[in-house]
């Protein structure tokens, strides 16, 4: 029987000792690292929301149901539960497990983890009195947001929570925004990865009466080493697409999930590769990669492209929708049979081969993408801020294809008009295929393809060979 | 084995012993290379301490590796390096002697015949014939239809017959 035979066939299929050795080895190291200082979740119930959840080094959470008072930990490694009733216990609170050495926590809303610990507040006329309180504008809004949510999942405003670490005891308060949501449910502890920017709110006493303000966070022990930012974390939110990852949800202070992308490489590096820092690869592509990279702010101007899904465990996660399914179902290799209505467009995974490109108009790319989506020049110009130089937007957004051709073809690719020869293309065509394209010597010559040194050997060897075919 | 926790923070290494070797096949029966499935599994793995999330159960976590495991060789197929090379390509590491193609050439033709398999055949084939998944399962782990994994299940074993003369499926 064929399984029977499957399992004799792969049992014998196993990793090395020594890499199980080796992985344990790295998962310790990335376990002894210090995690993301805080991480914060409210839950909003009935209009009444304090929440509060810290976490220092580790995974502690704290959420409370500000309607009567129940605190829990579902989910969280901490078992510990607090609760607010009032802004002078919590201060009361604060000032109590300030001086805690350990993680505690009390009925009256504070509670506190390792370095890092925090009072909610809760008045009795919640909108007046947190609106009462000036609101950290997007630029310098502190690095802690605050996530809401409740079980029909319209919570999420007017959460308001102050907080102190003993590395920055200013207390700072923050307002949920509901937008940075995801897989969180009324008894669900959604942990949100905190971005980039440091604290920067003033302090306490310029935003809130210090009547009001939890006591304990200008009593703050000695600030502890701040913990360093796991720049892994990062490249996992990158990576998000269709990683199911949704503990590494991130919110930047422009409400964007993603870092934004690097700006583009200067022009005159492209052209003087000898400047270093560049993948071989690209040397030999028709493109430079920001061309044929669409960055997510580019996508995200498109409804469907990406979107949120649920899985059987309530876990969401987001995956490319079917819209870009179509679109790189447009370029992708004839992989399946065109009657297969079961089987999925071709994707992502059966891309068009940069050797066979030979045009702006056959690979997915951002001018492929804006065409296909009709994105409007506008916004386009907006997702593409910052990603690629004003010059080369301008240039893409003209629309003429030998223009665009010219400016994002990488170093060593022939241009011609519209079309475009990579390293690549020449190493995979004859050199009749050269001759029918209307490549000259002079074109091979211009760029020097024989002696670029970041070729490939067996590449360059090639292009030698067909060169002296070609004089033939 | 003891019962793992749930929580991933206190079994890292025993939940890694636990399920190394499910996602290193399934790593090689997406790429055909134990050179990769290498690089995949210590991926995997650094995700999974990374997330540090709680498990409904431990089918939840082992779905959870699946599809990370997926993720992972797809986003290794799609990095800068593997999108641009060609099948017909030399493997950099062709020189070196990779056990399990040396098997599949000198021990198995299911297994090589199952690595000739078109990637989505193969997989689907793979977790439901050799983890003992269910449709259900692998469409949940795939992140597709229970029709699609149908489909693949049954063209995946229409080429296996083909290559494998008188191969008999239980299902």
């Amino acid at each position: 029987m064929f399984k029977e035979q499957l399992h004799t066939s792969f049992d014998s299929i196993k990793p090395a000792p020594e890499l199980l050795d080796r992985i344990s080895a790295m998962m310790s190291e990335e376990a002894a690292k210090p995690k993301k200082p805080i991480y914060m979740n409210a839950v909003k119930y009935g209009g009444i929301a304090a929440a509060v959840v810290i976490a220092a080094g580790a995974t502690i959470a704290v959420v409370q149901n500000a309607n009567n008072n129940s605190i829990g930990t579902k989910n969280t490694a901490a078992p510990t539960t607090a609760a607010v009733t009032s802004a002078a216990a919590a201060a009361e609170t604060v000032a109590e497990i300030a001086s805690a050495p350990e993680t505690a926590a009390a009925d009256d809303g504070s509670a506190r983890a390792g370095d890092v610990f925090i009072g909610a507040y809760v008045p009795d006329d919640t909108t007046e009195m947190i609106y009462d309180y000036e609101e950290p504008s997007e630029a310098e809004a502190a690095e802690v947001y605050i996530a809401a949510d409740n079980a029909s999942g319209d919570a999420g405003e007017g959460g308001a929570v102050f907080f102190a670490t003993t590395t920055a005891p200013e207390i700072y308060s923050a307002e949920a925004d509901e937008n940075s949501l995801s897989g969180s449910s009324d008894d669900t502890i959604s942990l949100f990865s905190v971005q980039g920017e440091t604290h920067k709110k003033e302090a306490a006493e310029e935003e809130i009466p210090e009547s009001e303000a939890p006591a304990a966070a200008m009593a703050a022990p000695e600030a502890a080493e701040e913990p360093q930012y796991d720049e892994d974390y990062d490249e996992c939110l990158e990576s998000a697409e269709e990683e199911y990852c949704e503990n590494y949800t991130g919110i930047t202070p422009d409400g964007l999930a993603y870092p934004e992308a690097e700006p583009a490489a200067e022009t005159e590096d492209r052209a003087n590769p000898g400047t270093g820092g560049f993948d071989t690869m690209q040397f030999e592509e028709p493109f430079i990669y920001q061309f044929y990279t669409i960055p997510e702010t580019l996508m995200k101007t498109v409804d469907g492209i990406i979107v949120e899904e649920t899985d059987q465990w309530g876990a969401h996660y987001t995956v490319m929708g079917e819209k870009w399914r179509e679109f790189i179902g447009m370029f992708a290799k004839p992989t399946t049979t065109p009657d297969d209505e079961d089987v999925p467009p071709a994707s992502a995974d059966d891309p068009p081969s940069f050797r066979d490109i030979t045009a702006i108009d056959e690979d997915f790319n951002i001018y492929t993408f804006i065409e296909y989506f009709n994105v409007p020049d506008e916004t386009a110009r907006e997702a593409l801020a910052g990603y690629l130089t004003e010059e080369q937007i301008n240039i893409l957004l003209t629309g003429d294809k030998a223009s665009v051709t010219a400016e994002f073809a990488s170093g060593y690719a022939i241009v011609k008009g519209r079309k475009i020869y990579a390293p690549l293309w020449l190493e995979r065509y004859s050199a009749d295929e050269w001759k029918a394209a209307g490549i000259t010597q002079k074109d091979i010559k211009e760029k020097s393809l024989s002696q670029i040194p970041y070729l490939r050997e067996d590449l360059q060897k090639t292009i030698i060979e067909k060169m002296n075919e070609y004089i033939k | 084995m003891t019962e793992l926790s749930l929580r991933t923070r206190e079994s890292f290494d025993a939940v890694m012993r636990k399920y190394a070797d499910m996602v290193y096949r399934l790593a090689y029966a997406r790429t055909g290379s134990t050179f990769d499935a290498d690089d995949i599994l210590q991926e995997v793995f650094l995700r999974y301490i990374r997330a540090d999330k709680t498990y409904n159960d431990e089918e939840h976590r082992k779905a959870w590796l699946i599809r990370i495991t997926v993720n992972c060789t797809r986003s290794f197929a799609a990095s800068a390096y593997n999108r641009h090379r060609d099948l017909s390509e030399p493997d950099e590491n062709a020189g070196a002697e990779d056990p399990a193609l040396k098997a599949a050439e000198t021990k198995s033709d299911v297994m090589k015949a199952l690595l000739e398999l078109p990637e989505k055949y193969r997989t689907a084939i793979y977790l439901f014939y050799y983890e003992d998944m269910s449709v259900a399962q692998i469409a949940k782990s795939l992140g597709t239809t229970e029709t699609n994994v149908k489909t693949r299940l049954s063209r995946g074993r229409d080429m296996l017959k083909e290559k494998l003369k008188g191969v008999e499926f239980d299902v």
